[in-house]
């Protein structure tokens, strides 16, 4: 279908470029055509000049109609732009005549009205009109062209009005698509941040397991008969403990708003706040890394989405602590180059090979689809970094580390957010 | 002094007008001599034809307004033809001429000094006025009828004409063409008016016009002449309106509404307000020792002419036997304008 639509396109484009070439020789043409015919008018007037046909007012110094009916058989058989013409002579005191043809007006009862048709052009020498000559030009070479030009520009028009249907419906097919594409983005940023979500929850039972398990052993040693009121008191005491225990374990995760995905709008943020709480969200799968914190103390604040952002950071050092498999350094960084805030994760993992460095950020792609990786967290990362005007890159990769760099444009609101 | 200024205008046209007549081309041995050439000496000079020691027989001609199709090539047929007829040239050398020129006058005063000064011409074809007005030895021969195709050829006098035309004061409806308009109304628009006219020498076209006015007493010499050089250009000046008033010679009107397929009815576009008598048409003269009667020469001379102008076909002229007496009633008007003409040129001079 849309090769039909391509090979449409294009024919009717080769038709446009035809049309536009032939009217451009339509019109040269067309020049051509006018210029012959003034010339044409200029040579017929220089035949009746005043010696042929004498000023208004030297009647007697006058003409003689045979002449002029021989400059007529002579010049008009021939011509290719004029069918007659009529001259007219002034004479003093008289007004106009018509002398060639003279029997014009004893031919034509309506002589009057014929002359007016055609096509006057006065003769003068110097300030004095001493006649004047009607042509009745033949103007068929003419109205073809311009019959042609018109035809032609119809014709372009239409083409072009073609075109241009053909491209407003692509383009609201292509608005369509992109709206559906941003859609299934969402809804893939979504998947993964469940998927994530999913990932992490096995920890966070590990978590909260301890206080519940806690809680259980406080409920039976009050089921337990022989308590006192002090025991009692300690033993609720200790229930209400493992409570906020609990609470504080989720509290501090946010975990319950990562899952559910804010969609709260964006915000200035604190980035260094934000990479804190990443932290804290993966830490189950820190194990014994050693994360190294090198934050800028007054970095200013980004205008961001707070837990989009949040998801960001997470993907990446939960990638750090997976390539480096519970050992190594996690070094996290933020700093303040001109108008960008930078964010660099490293870590002291085995490196990104070469082969696969330049599809690191393509979706699907991934090195670790054994261990569960979907494909999709470094694609996602991408797309939320750039929604917020920065850019996401690998800065550096090797055998000492991997580290990855995030540029967000500082303070001011990024446009539709 | 505006009289004056009229009279030497109507002078000057004239002689402008004697400059069309001779304005002609004349054709002979292969060559076109336009008539801006410088004007041929005579004899030698104006000789178009073969080379030979013995003296040529002449044939002189001008433009001859009555008779369009005489032109330079129709005369240069015609010396051909003499060329070829043993019989004439037989008669030729016997009177010791070798063999036909041709010369052709630069204009009316130019044929009448060719025909007046020695050597002279052999054979004239000239206009009517020439002959009355030269003096030299010629006899009329024949007269030229109109081409056969124009309808008036039965005629070997032509009648001169005065009309207007319907937007002209003196139109009359014709319906109410029963009256004569009074002579001296005529005289005096044809005074005070341009007036078109064939040329100062034509008879029909000018003179027997004047010459019938005069009769009214009226000095009736146009003070704004247009003198356009043949009977259609004036017709074609009435018609058109770029004057009112012409004289020419009579039927060239109806001939030209023919000829140019104009359907209105002739007394619907004009009015003939004067016919003047006939003059007689313009002659072919031979010098007069060559006169059929009294030459052998001129005897095949004028068999060698019938039988080439005998040629019956559209548009040729034809020849009528004439002789000097048909002329006697024009070369008497012409004396009489002359002598009234300059009698009024005086008196006004005075």
């Amino acid at each position: 279908m849309k090769r039909v639509d391509r090979t449409n396109l294009a024919l009717m484009a080769v038709i446009a470029l035809f049309a536009v070439f032939a009217l451009g020789m339509l019109f040269w043409l067309k020049g051509r055509f006018e210029r012959e015919r003034e010339e044409t008018i200029a040579a017929v007037k220089r035949h009746f000049s005043p010696a042929v046909l004498g000023l208004p007012d030297d009647l007697e110094r006058t003409f003689r109609f045979a002449d002029l009916e021989q400059i007529r058989a002579t010049l008009i058989p021939h011509n290719a732009y004029v069918r007659d013409i009529v001259v007219v002579k002034r004479i003093a005191g008289r007004g106009e005549r018509i002398v060639l043809p003279f029997e014009y007006p004893l031919l034509h009862a309506d002589w009057q009205a014929r002359l007016s048709r055609l096509e006057r052009h006065p003769l003068s020498s110097g300030d004095i009109e001493y006649g004047a000559i009607y042509f009745d030009f033949d103007n068929s070479r003419l109205n073809s062209v311009r019959l042609a030009i018109g035809s032609l520009a119809v014709l372009l028009v239409l083409v072009l009005a073609l075109v241009a249907r053909r491209l407003h419906v692509q383009e609201a097919a292509l608005t369509r698509t992109t709206v559906e594409l941003e859609e299934k983005k969402r809804e893939l940023v979504e998947l993964e941040r469940l998927a994530l979500a999913g990932r992490l929850s096995a920890n966070i039972f590990h978590d909260i397991r301890k206080p519940l398990l806690n809680i259980r052993l406080a409920i039976e040693e009050l089921e337990a008969a022989g308590q006192t009121a002090e025991d009692l008191r300690a033993r609720t005491a200790g229930i209400r403990r493992q409570v906020e225990l609990f609470f504080n374990i989720l509290r501090d995760l946010n975990i319950e708003r990562f899952i559910r995905g804010d969609q709260a709008g964006a915000e200035f943020v604190a980035v260094n706040d934000l990479l804190e709480r990443s932290c804290a969200l993966v830490r189950y799968e820190r194990g014994s890394v050693e994360v190294v914190t090198n934050f800028s103390s007054n970095l200013p604040p980004v205008f961001a989405f707070p837990y989009r952002l949040m998801q960001v950071f997470s993907n990446l050092i939960l990638n750090a602590y997976q390539a480096m498999g519970g050992h190594g350094r996690l070094t996290l960084t933020t700093l303040q180059e001109g108008g960008e805030v930078v964010v660099r994760i490293a870590d002291t993992g085995p490196g990104i090979p070469p082969e696969h460095l330049p599809r690191v950020f393509e979706p699907f792609h991934s090195t670790r689809q054994d261990a569960g990786g979907s494909g999709l967290g470094l694609y996602i990362s991408k797309g939320i970094v750039e929604d917020m005007a920065g850019r996401i890159g690998v800065a550096a990769t090797g055998p000492e580390g991997t580290c990855f760099e995030i540029r967000l444009p500082v303070g001011n609101a990024p446009s539709g957010a | 002094m505006k009289r004056e200024h009229s009279k030497s205008a109507a002078k000057a046209s004239r002689r402008r007008a004697l400059g069309l007549l001779g304005g002609w081309a004349v054709a002979a041995g292969g060559r076109i001599f336009a008539s801006e050439a410088p004007a041929p000496s005579v004899p030698q000079g104006a000789l178009f034809g073969p080379a030979s020691s013995a003296r040529p027989f002449i044939l002189g001609f001008i433009r001859p307004e009555a008779a369009e199709p005489l032109s330079a090539a129709w005369f240069r047929r015609l010396q051909s033809f003499l060329d070829s007829d043993a019989a004439f040239r037989e008669a030729l050398k016997r009177e010791g001429y070798g063999s036909v020129g041709l010369v052709a006058a630069e204009g009316f005063n130019d044929l009448v000094r060719r025909m007046e000064v020695a050597p002279g011409l052999d054979c004239v074809f000239c206009p009517a006025l020439a002959y009355c007005r030269q003096v030299g030895d010629y006899a009329v021969v024949f007269q030229l009828r109109g081409p056969n195709d124009r309808g008036r050829d039965k005629y070997i006098f032509q009648f001169g004409v005065i009309l207007v035309n319907r937007h002209h004061p003196l139109y009359r409806d014709p319906q109410s063409r029963t009256e004569q308009v009074p002579p001296r109304l005529i005289a005096r628009h044809f005074v005070s008016e341009p007036v078109a006219l064939v040329s100062p020498y034509s008879a029909a076209g000018y003179i027997y016009p004047c010459h019938e006015l005069f009769k009214t007493g009226i000095r009736a010499v146009p003070t704004r002449p247009i003198f356009c050089g043949s009977s259609d250009e004036v017709v074609k000046m009435v018609l058109s309106d770029v004057v009112g008033m012409g004289a020419c010679e009579q039927g060239a009107a109806e001939d030209l509404l023919r000829r140019y397929a104009i359907p209105t009815p002739p007394e619907q576009l004009y009015d003939v307000l004067l016919t003047t008598p006939g003059s007689p048409t313009d002659p072919v003269v031979f010098r007069r020792r060559f006169s059929p009667d009294r030459s052998e020469l001129g005897r095949r001379l004028k068999d060698s002419l019938a039988r080439f102008f005998s040629a019956d076909r559209p548009g040729a002229m034809r020849l009528e036997d004439s002789e000097d007496s048909a002329f006697a009633a024009l070369r008497a008007a012409w004396n009489e304008f002359e002598t009234l003409s300059a009698e009024t040129d005086a008196l006004e001079t005075r």
